[in-house]
């Protein structure tokens, strides 16, 4: 090694040197993504992870956590459930409507709270009219008369649900549902989240 | 630039890719000799950058985050959503 290295000026180096750091950088984002994907579990276009934050996982799916949800808690604290598609698999996109309808029984078990937030497909929340980018338990939503609860994922404000609204940015978003000391179900993998659906 | 680098992740690699093969041609096109040095240094830290990029990818985020909280504040900022 030392022979090769010797036989090149050492100015001659920062090109391969920048090459593999940038191969480098590459690679350990394909090992995060798949080590993440690995271990996600995907039900009706929502993922979820439950084993961030646990001790033994390894660089990789440790990395990998660190990079979708830095700072994640474990999934006893918190449980995370992420979707850029509706139920159908198509992109979510600000262009449509949709609704993500919870029938009775069926919101995200907790003994805490739960809310559901919207971004760009970055991760970034977007300024919007309302200043709302989240909802939740704590919210005020007014159920339907069955006791079931739709949450109108659009544009512009759906009448007479304006307290259900979560507003969308234009073009691809992202959500992501919190649910804060996840009941036994949430762990155990029994509680799936209902599909968002695209309103025509 | 955090959100730009973000949304358009895939195009920006692939420039930076392109620039950078650009480069080692050129760099073949006048010193094809040393095409064997520059590879093992290449291989070298790539292997060894990947591990350390795994190794230490938490703490560069949690280092990043919490100097965009000390700088701009919490929520409705640069500061991607994990705790609302």
């Amino acid at each position: 090694m030392r022979q090769i290295l010797t036989t090149i000026p050492v100015a001659h180096l920062v090109q391969p040197v920048i090459l593999g750091a940038v191969l480098a950088f590459l690679t350990a984002n394909i090992i995060m993504n798949a080590a993440v994907k690995a271990m996600s579990t995907t039900v009706n276009g929502w993922s979820i992870i439950l084993k961030c934050g646990q001790p033994g996982n390894g660089i990789a799916l440790r990395a990998g956590c660190a990079k979708i949800l830095p700072a994640i808690n474990v999934a006893q604290e918190a449980a995370y459930w992420t979707t850029v598609v509706d139920g159908a698999g198509r992109t979510l996109n600000g262009h449509r409507d949709y609704v993500l309808h919870f029938p009775v029984g069926e919101l995200p078990p907790n003994e805490a709270f739960w809310s559901l937030t919207i971004t760009d497909v970055a991760g970034y929340m977007v300024r919007n009219a309302t200043d709302r980018s989240t909802l939740g338990s704590r919210s005020g939503l007014l159920p339907n008369a069955d006791g079931s609860i739709d949450i109108y994922i659009q544009r512009t404000a759906p009448a007479g649900h304006e307290s259900n609204w979560l507003p969308a940015p234009t073009g691809k978003l992202k959500l992501m549902l919190r649910a804060y000391l996840p009941g036994r179900a949430v762990l155990d993998g029994e509680y799936h989240v209902p599909p968002v659906v695209e309103v025509h | 630039m955090n959100r730009f680098i973000l949304k358009y992740a895939y195009p920006i690699t692939f420039a930076i890719l392109a620039v950078l093969a650009w480069v080692v041609f050129r760099e073949f096109s006048v010193r094809r000799s040393e095409l064997i040095p520059f590879a093992v240094v290449a291989v070298l830290v790539w292997g060894v950058g990947t591990v350390v990029f795994l190794y230490f990818w938490p703490a560069m985020t949690y280092s990043a985050f919490k100097r965009a909280v000390l700088q701009h504040g919490l929520g409705g900022g640069p500061i991607p959503i994990n705790t609302l």
